[in-house]
């Protein structure tokens, strides 16, 4: 049943997440473009010093895509949920309602670690090639927030869909919006360092937020 | 004989707006109910609280005697839920909706289902999002068939669908129903298809219960009487116990009632009422629940 | 059950989000502009001379409360101001019994500042080794660049790999003066717009402190002894054209050293409290004097010494900070504490929280009231009270969060 279930999710995710991993992708290249061409410019040992001495950010275009790729995928899976009401149809299946949101949640959630993870082996790759490992460990903690940041706009996202007074979905895109900014500094490397658990930790509060907003669906909270 | 579906005195405002109050009804196994009454009147309502997806101010709605609002799993198993419009996955195929639902359900019949589909003619590939309203709702039907539930719930069946596809639907539904002893719950606005199908009913109306009763009764204790009376007489006639409803149109008038026809001219007579070939009118279930509820 | 543990996280989110916004929105609103006095020394006077920024107009105090304007005390710190004075023709050619020419003073005019942020900043632990007496007299960017692990590993930046001759000689250079892998600190200054180039401080397993340098291509490592138990933990390195002292060394317990040229040795700074989370260093020194503040919050001190560090006076200002004005004492009323994640102190994002101010449980009492007597009235109090007691402990933060998320069933 939980397969089925998965199943639908892909259904529903399948060109999303393949348009978010060609993203990626081309963002990559663009990124290992441009280190070989500063290498070559600058000569490497400028370029090093730029990055590891001055603390240049070269990725800093995934600052913000990691929020983007949760935003996609939210929308793209519980758009077709809540128009129409179809989610009364995925909550009338045979299985708890809580277990079948937090199936979904899962599933998307998968999905973002899948995307991320892909991320960051390829993006070390292309990093190791040209800078000493000391820089892909560097990377590593500062990507880290912005990639949270990323689920948690999922987890946003998918819980503002399901919950059906617009106010409420206003407050709660503000509180996930204000949020998110804590998450998306890039002006230094590893600036999360001390604090990256905590924000863990907080973040992963957000994941089972479905669950209220889908007990007010299921009330029929309609003021 | 069990009791499919109790719900006790359910009431419900939307705001400050009443729905209705102390709404009473029972579904007896093997019995197709409809809920009729004009849209806005409550019917919708009435099936998300049935569903789970309401809560009422008041009272409750107890399903295979588990309370409506915390429906365990395997009893959702048990019901088959048609939404309004034949809502599905539209982003799935016919065939992919197939396998899909399967998987939830243990007694899933694929033939009940694909005996419907041959009959669309549509591709297997083809998503349902590209079908006509028509071939949507017999998706949705098949789907419901294949789940063999034993209670079906169905939020106004014929919406957007043509007499064809409506007969239809009847059709299937009721020869299943019959030879597995289903029991149906029904709402549609639509009234004369529903004549031959339903058996129990419950006549919704603007913040009220009209009625609740079966067909069968409905239709030999509620009569329709035409008379004539002297064109733009001014006839000061009410609404009262004897005269559930009545219409004037030019020198015709014409009353609704519950009472014999021998009570209803006694009636008349008494309010001096100058009327003349009073006849008693056949009805069908369309023209008495308009007759009851009125025509606005 | 789990969906009343859904809202409590939501409501905890919530007071996280308005511990850090809503105190920000206050302080953006209203945070007053504060400018500590600046602590200088007169060798006229022979007196310390504070200079503080009035209504937008600069003036100047001495120890004793004297007040100067600004052109008064130009003369008064002809040191400081011997561009101006030579340019006014009122520079004098001898102080404290002294000739003195414009070029020493130049010369010997040194400013070092070192704040909180400067202390283990985030770093690639990766550094260029510059080649101390560069043959065309600029110094350049080396190829190769260096860790220290369990060697010290040269790496080319051009083919990203070891070099292992240059590895080799420099791991060997350091294990004869008796360096211990891996170091718990490097410290320098890798930058070309220096006047020279002073090489690394090391600080290797056992807290002892090596001085490294590229010099002719080859290594050059000394060991520097330390007084038993001294244990470095940052080291700032700003090479001056003075090159008596190449930095301020910090160590565990909060002590401060001059680091020392020709021998390298620490000289300690008579600074008697320091704090390397709070306090600010300021060193500034003349061809008589050395000073050192230590700017903290709302006060600092400066230690006056001679050349050779012997320690002659001090004297303390204090000025008020935000907290001791209205706006100051107004939010502690209003928030129960506040969330900074970007203090001004560290380039890091960490959780800083300030204190818990007890002022505001007046507010977060009429708050708990008002949930528990107004809000929702139909629900019963016995439902309410966890409620109640988030926004008793959080106040206004806790009030926005069971407002926004109402309990489930009501």
């Amino acid at each position: 049943m939980i397969r089925a279930l998965f199943f639908k999710e892909w259904l529903k995710i399948k060109w999303a997440f393949i348009s978010m991993a060609g993203l990626i992708l081309l963002i990559l290249i663009k990124i290992g473009l441009n280190l070989s061409y500063y290498i070559r410019i600058l000569e490497a040992k400028t370029y090093w010093y730029q990055v590891i001495i001055m603390g240049g950010i070269f990725f800093r275009e995934f600052t913000y895509i990691p929020v983007l790729v949760g935003l996609v995928i939210g929308f793209s899976q519980f758009m077709p949920e809540i128009n129409a009401d179809r989610l009364k149809l995925t909550l009338h299946l045979p299985l708890k309602e809580n277990a079948i949101l937090l199936y979904m949640v899962l599933y998307g959630t998968a999905a973002l670690l899948a995307l991320f993870l892909g991320t960051y082996i390829l993006l070390s790759l292309i990093v190791i090639s040209f800078f000493p490992f000391e820089v892909v460990k560097a990377m590593w903690v500062t990507m880290a927030p912005w990639m949270l940041a990323g689920f948690v706009t999922y987890w946003v996202t998918s819980m503002t869909f399901v919950e059906r007074i617009w106010l409420k979905r206003g407050l709660i895109i503000v509180l996930g919006v204000l949020f998110i900014q804590t998450l998306l500094n890039n002006y230094a490397f590893e600036i999360y360092k001390n604090s990256l658990i905590y924000f863990f930790i907080l973040s992963l509060l957000w994941s089972i937020g479905i669950l209220y907003t889908g007990y007010r669906f299921k009330k029929g909270v309609m003021k | 004989m069990e009791n499919v579906v109790e719900c006790v005195n359910l009431t419900h405002y939307y705001g400050k707006r009443l729905i209705y109050e102390n709404l009473n009804f029972v579904i007896r196994k093997g019995s197709i109910f409809g809920l009729l009454g004009k849209n806005g009147t409550g019917k919708t309502t009435t099936i998300n609280i049935l569903n789970g997806y309401l809560k009422p101010k008041a009272g409750h709605c107890y399903i295979f005697g588990e309370d409506s609002q915390n429906l365990s799993p395997q009893t959702k198993a048990r019901i088959g839920f048609l939404m309004e419009g034949h809502i599905q996955y539209n982003f799935m195929t016919i065939t992919q909706i197939e396998k899909f639902y399967s998987a939830f359900y243990p007694r899933w019949k694929k033939e009940a289902y694909y005996e419907l589909m041959e009959k669309l003619e549509v591709d297997p590939e083809q998503k349902i999002a590209t079908m006509s309203c028509g071939q949507r709702s017999q998706v949705a039907l098949g789907l419901i068939l294949a789940q063999d539930p034993d209670l079906m719930v169905l939020d106004d069946y014929s919406m957007g669908l043509d007499a064809g596809y409506r007969r239809l639907f009847l059709d299937y539904l009721g020869a299943y129903a019959k030879d597995n002893n289903k029991t149906i719950f029904i709402t549609s606005h639509i009234i004369q298809d529903l004549e031959n199908f339903v058996e129990d009913i419950v006549i919704l109306d603007y913040r009220s219960v009209l009625l609740s009763t079966t067909v069968k009764d409905f239709k030999e204790n509620f009569k329709q009487f035409t008379m004539k009376i002297p064109e733009g007489s001014k006839i000061s006639l009410q609404k009262d116990d004897v005269i559930r409803n009545f219409e004037i149109l030019k020198d015709r008038l014409t009353v609704y009632s519950f009472k014999s026809r021998q009570e209803v001219e006694n009636h008349l007579k008494a309010l001096n009422i100058p009327y003349r070939d009073l006849k008693q009118v056949p009805m069908s279930l369309e023209d008495a629940f308009i007759g009851l509820t009125g025509k606005y | 059950m789990i969906v009343r543990l859904s809202r409590y996280l939501l409501i905890i989110l919530t007071v996280f989000v308005a511990a850090v916004y809503l105190p920000q929105l206050y302080w953006v609103s209203f945070e007053p502009r504060i400018v500590p006095p600046m602590v200088f020394y007169s060798p006229v006077l022979e007196k310390f001379m504070i200079g503080h920024l009035g209504h937008g107009e600069y003036y100047f105090t001495d120890e004793d409360g004297n007040k100067y304007t600004r052109q008064q005390a130009d003369k008064l710190l002809p040191l400081l101001n011997y561009r101006l004075l030579a340019a006014r023709g009122q520079m004098p050619d001898s102080l404290l019994g002294q000739p003195i020419t414009l070029e020493e003073i130049r010369h010997n005019n040194i400013s070092m500042r070192i704040t909180t942020k400067d202390i283990n900043p985030p770093q690639i632990p990766v550094f260029p080794l510059f080649e101390s007496k560069p043959p065309r007299l600029r110094l350049g960017l080396p190829d190769e660049y260096f860790r220290i692990n369990e060697v010290m590993q040269f790496i080319n930046a051009h083919t990203n790999r070891v070099v292992d001759s240059l590895t080799q000689i420099f791991s060997d250079a350091l294990i004869r003066e008796g360096f211990h892998f891996p170091a718990r600190g490097i410290y320098g200054n890798p930058t070309t717009r220096k006047p020279y180039d002073a090489g690394y401080f090391i600080v290797d397993q056992d807290w002892q402190l090596f001085h490294l340098k590229k010099v002719h291509g080859k290594p050059y490592c000394k060991n520097i002894s330390l007084p038993k138990g001294l244990k470095i933990v940052w080291i700032s390195v700003k090479e001056k054209e003075i090159r008596e002292f190449c930095g301020i060394a910090i160590s565990d317990d909060n002590r401060l050293f001059l680091v020392m040229l020709d021998p390298e040795r620490l000289q300690p700074l008579p600074v008697k409290e320091f704090n390397r989370k709070t306090d600010q260093i300021i060193f500034m020194g003349n061809i008589f004097f050395r000073w050192i503040t230590i700017r903290s919050y709302g006060h600092s001190t400066t230690y006056l010494t001679d050349r050779q560090y012997n320690l002659l006076k001090t004297h303390t200002e204090t000025w008020p900070t935000k907290e001791e004005m209205l706006v100051g004492k107004a939010n502690t009323f209003i928030f129960p504490f506040e969330l900074t994640l970007q203090s001004g102190r560290t380039y890091f994002i960490n959780f800083d929280f300030t204190s818990y101010r007890w002022q505001a449980l007046i507010l977060n009492v009429v708050l708990m009231l008002f949930v528990l007597l107004f809000w929702r009235r139909e629900q019963k109090i016995k439902y309410k009270w966890l409620d109640a007691l988030i926004v008793l402990v959080t106040g206004v933060f806790g009030f926005i969060g069971v407002l926004i998320f109402e309990h489930p069933d009501a």
